[in-house]
């Protein structure tokens, strides 16, 4: 052991002075301290891991806590996950087109009604649906997925909006999908 | 010294990283650090990427994608009345990636790296030249894709390296194409023994065949064909791959598309719940035929008597849990992916790249799981024991933390009234031999035999694990048990104390590892190896010179 050698490195041997019946003595009180001496500073170490141990938990722990702490505070505007609320949104408007609501005014008046009140949810968070229909699609918003005939609109254009995009400001928060005027589809 | 960066240009999609503090980090061209290689010559304009691919079936006579094929083809594109060649077309994604990065970056893209598949020949390799030239860039050199991906992972885990030739496998499943890779590693040379690959096979085949479930289901109970719907059509494909990868982790995934298409004039909606087996049966055969080439590659790295030290995954369709166990039971061996696969390939180009331009290359630091985390339960093998003892592993061995995992288990009798969830974690097949972790009870409602139980672990940075058990219409139950007290466990339940704190003895070696160099860390290998390998009753011993050593490294 290099940390015992030098330990014991710097006392002199006491062989010189000792009589002859003692030094068996000694030399067994010495190596009798060397190991007490090694089991306590290897029992110190241990604890030092020990302690090391515990205080990365202990960290750990409060990481936890942060993190429990972060995600039980009330979700702000930024975290919010939209896509269930603007799938909704889109299927609402598709369900507005079907056969059943086109042959009920006013069944169609009131989803029409519902539909308003829920983009003002958006509205009220800094979110703007995109529904370009009639406008040439805008590749950096929109995919096209295919094509839909519509006789009066141009050549094209964005016939109908399978998915709406999303802006905030500037910035786009989810592409938008739609189908473009081909009058020979 | 210019700043390292590393392209990856791939056939359908490409990435460029750089060296930031000698680690590489992918750079959002657009806000996404993947880019598709799609290019669309509009009139004047050169559009590249995202937007190209947005507006390319409203162009298709004025959009290119995978250029990379025709790569040291004598072919050339006629678009808008103007003959391009591949290099040039080439040279656009280069451009649109290194304008973008500079954009983003703030920082001139000068000197790269850029990688090309292994088989590329020479003409292959001289037409990526020549685009880096045309884009206006210094090519360093030109990097195969799998060397790529190996270095990498090299540099998440150097405490890896043996000092011995390592032969690696390099599975690549991406969008489109699959290559696979056989790499002998020795000293900082690679070498690329075999290389073969399907390229027409990868995700987007499975997307399809979801696609054809989810029609198939609707002719089926609503006698209703989609097909001919652009926008039912276009649902079902954005549907289908985010059920393939939500199916990476969940068990069972409900599709619910209200208002798909019209029949009749009446709205038709597609309803149906989509379980992982499901899926695993559709694209199995997708999946074998990978490992066949799997096969052909190792057979033509002649490996002798040398055996692969293990596999790295690279590609976004390797989240597939499929994949990876048809791999582990093909070749045995351990299978690496806690890199983004998605942008291995790219970072390996910029480290390439800092290393060529003589920057500092640090380890990648990625938290994974030390060991395999999973459950006992009864396997074809307990037949032939008196008590069950199979050990089915959820996160396996190196998985990237946090994760988590789902798996579907099954009761074994009529009306049986609980199960025990016994968590262990270790790397034998048997549990007896896995140190256990902890275990609760979870009551059945009343069942038949073969009836499913989901059971989910979510693994944090903390080594926590919560486990969490739900039959359904029955209430979940989720027990959280903490790893780190296990692996300070040893695997005999009967030892004390002084064998648990060991493990914190082992733990601090680890750490102390990263901090030595030379001989003492030599020293500290070598003692950590054998205290590894101990048995029960030599751990004391190994752990007490281990304490000498920290208190010899502590005195000098």
């Amino acid at each position: 052991m290099s940390w015992l050698s030098s330990l014991f490195g710097s006392s002199k041997p006491t062989s010189e002075v000792a009589q002859p019946a003692d030094d068996q003595v000694i030399q067994q009180w010495a190596v009798e301290l060397g190991e007490l001496v090694q089991k306590t500073a290897r029992a110190q170490a241990k604890l030092a891991v020990k302690l090391d141990d515990v205080a990365a938990r202990v960290e750990g722990g409060f990481a936890n806590l942060e993190a429990q702490r972060k995600t039980s505070e009330p979700v702000s505007a930024e975290e919010v996950d939209w896509e269930e609320l603007l799938d909704a949104l889109d299927l609402l408007e598709a369900a507005l087109a079907s056969a059943e609501v086109v042959a009920s005014p006013a069944l169609g008046d009131g989803l029409r009604g519902v539909l308003r009140r829920l983009e003002r949810v958006l509205s009220s968070h800094s979110l703007t649906r995109l529904k370009p229909r009639g406008e040439l699609p805008d590749g950096r918003l929109f995919r096209v997925v295919g094509t839909h005939p519509e006789p009066e609109l141009p050549e094209g254009v964005v016939s109908r909006v399978v998915r709406a995009a999303v802006m905030r400001g500037e910035q786009l928060v989810r592409e938008g999908e739609v189908l473009t005027n081909r009058r020979s589809a | 010294m210019s700043a390292p960066f590393g392209i990856d240009l791939g056939t359908t999609n490409s990435v460029i990283s750089r060296l930031v503090d000698g680690r590489p980090v992918p750079i959002a061209i657009a806000g996404d650090p993947i880019v598709p290689s799609v290019v669309l010559f509009a009139g004047d304009r050169v559009v590249v990427g995202r937007e190209a691919r947005n507006l390319e079936l409203e162009h298709p006579e004025q959009t290119i994608r995978s250029v990379k094929r025709k790569m040291g083809q004598d072919f050339t594109y006629e678009i808008n009345g103007a003959r391009r060649t591949p290099e040039e077309v080439s040279a656009e994604i280069l451009r649109a990636l290194k304008e973008g990065a500079a954009a983003t970056t703030g920082v001139p893209v000068q000197d790269v790296v850029i990688t090309v598949p292994a088989y590329f020949d020479d003409a292959q390799r001289r037409a990526t030249l020549k685009a880096g030239e045309l884009a206006g860039l210094n090519v360093l050199r030109l990097l195969n894709e799998p060397t790529s991906a190996s270095l990498v992972y090299e540099k998440v885990d150097r405490a890896r390296a043996t000092g011995e030739p390592e032969l690696i496998l390099i599975y690549d499943l991406g969008g489109g194409t699959f290559d696979v890779s056989v790499l002998e590693c020795f000293e900082g040379v690679r070498e690329v023994r075999a290389t073969t690959g399907n390229s027409a096979l990868g995700g987007d085949d499975f997307d399809e065949l979801l696609v054809r479930h989810f029609v198939d289901s609707l002719k089926g109970r609503q006698g209703v064909n989609p097909s001919d719907d652009p926008r039912a059509m276009a649902r079902l494909r954005r549907v289908a791959e985010s059920t393939k990868i939500a199916l990476s982790t969940a068990t069972s995934v409900e599709v619910r598309e209200e208002f798909l298409t019209k029949h009749q004039g009446k709205p038709i909606h597609l309803e149906l719940e989509v379980t992982r087996r499901e899926l695993e049966a559709m694209i199995a055969p997708l999946v074998d035929s990978t490992l066949a080439l799997v096969r052909q590659a190792v057979a033509d790295a002649k490996l002798g008597d040398q055996r692969l030290s293990h596999i790295c995954l690279v590609g976004g369709s390797t989240r597939i849990p499929l994949v990876r166990a048809h791999l582990e039971a093909e070749l045995g061996v351990d299978v690496r992916d806690e890199v983004d696969v998605d942008l291995a390939v790219g970072l390996g180009a910029a480290i390439q790249a800092g290393i060529l331009l003589g920057a500092p290359v640090e380890r990648i630091l990625v938290d994974v799981a030390s060991h395999s985390l999973g459950l006992k339960a009864f396997g074809q093998e307990d037949e032939f024991r008196d008590e069950v003892d199979t050990f089915v592993r959820l996160i396996p061995r190196n998985t990237a933390l946090p994760a988590l995992r789902a798996e579907e288990f099954y009761t074994i009798v009529d009306q049986q009234e609980r199960i025990s969830v016994e968590v262990y974690q270790g790397e034998s097949s048997r549990t007896s031999e896995n140190t256990r972790v902890g275990a609760f009870d979870y009551p059945l409602k009343p069942c038949p035999a073969h009836t499913p139980v989901k059971v989910q672990f979510e693994y944090d940075l903390n080594g926590v694990v919560k486990v969490s058990v739900t039959q359904r219409g029955a209430e979940e139950k989720t027990v959280a048990l903490s790893v780190a007290d296990a692996s300070a466990a040893p695997s005999s339940a009967t030892l004390g104390p002084a064998a648990r704190l060991g493990s914190a003895v082992e733990r601090k070696g680890r750490r102390l590892l990263e901090s030595l160099g030379g001989a003492e860390k030599a020293r500290l290998e070598a003692l950590l190896t054998r205290l590894e390998g101990a048995s029960d009753a030599q751990r004391e011993a190994f752990e007490d010179e281990l304490l000498d050593f920290f208190l010899d490294v502590e005195a000098d």
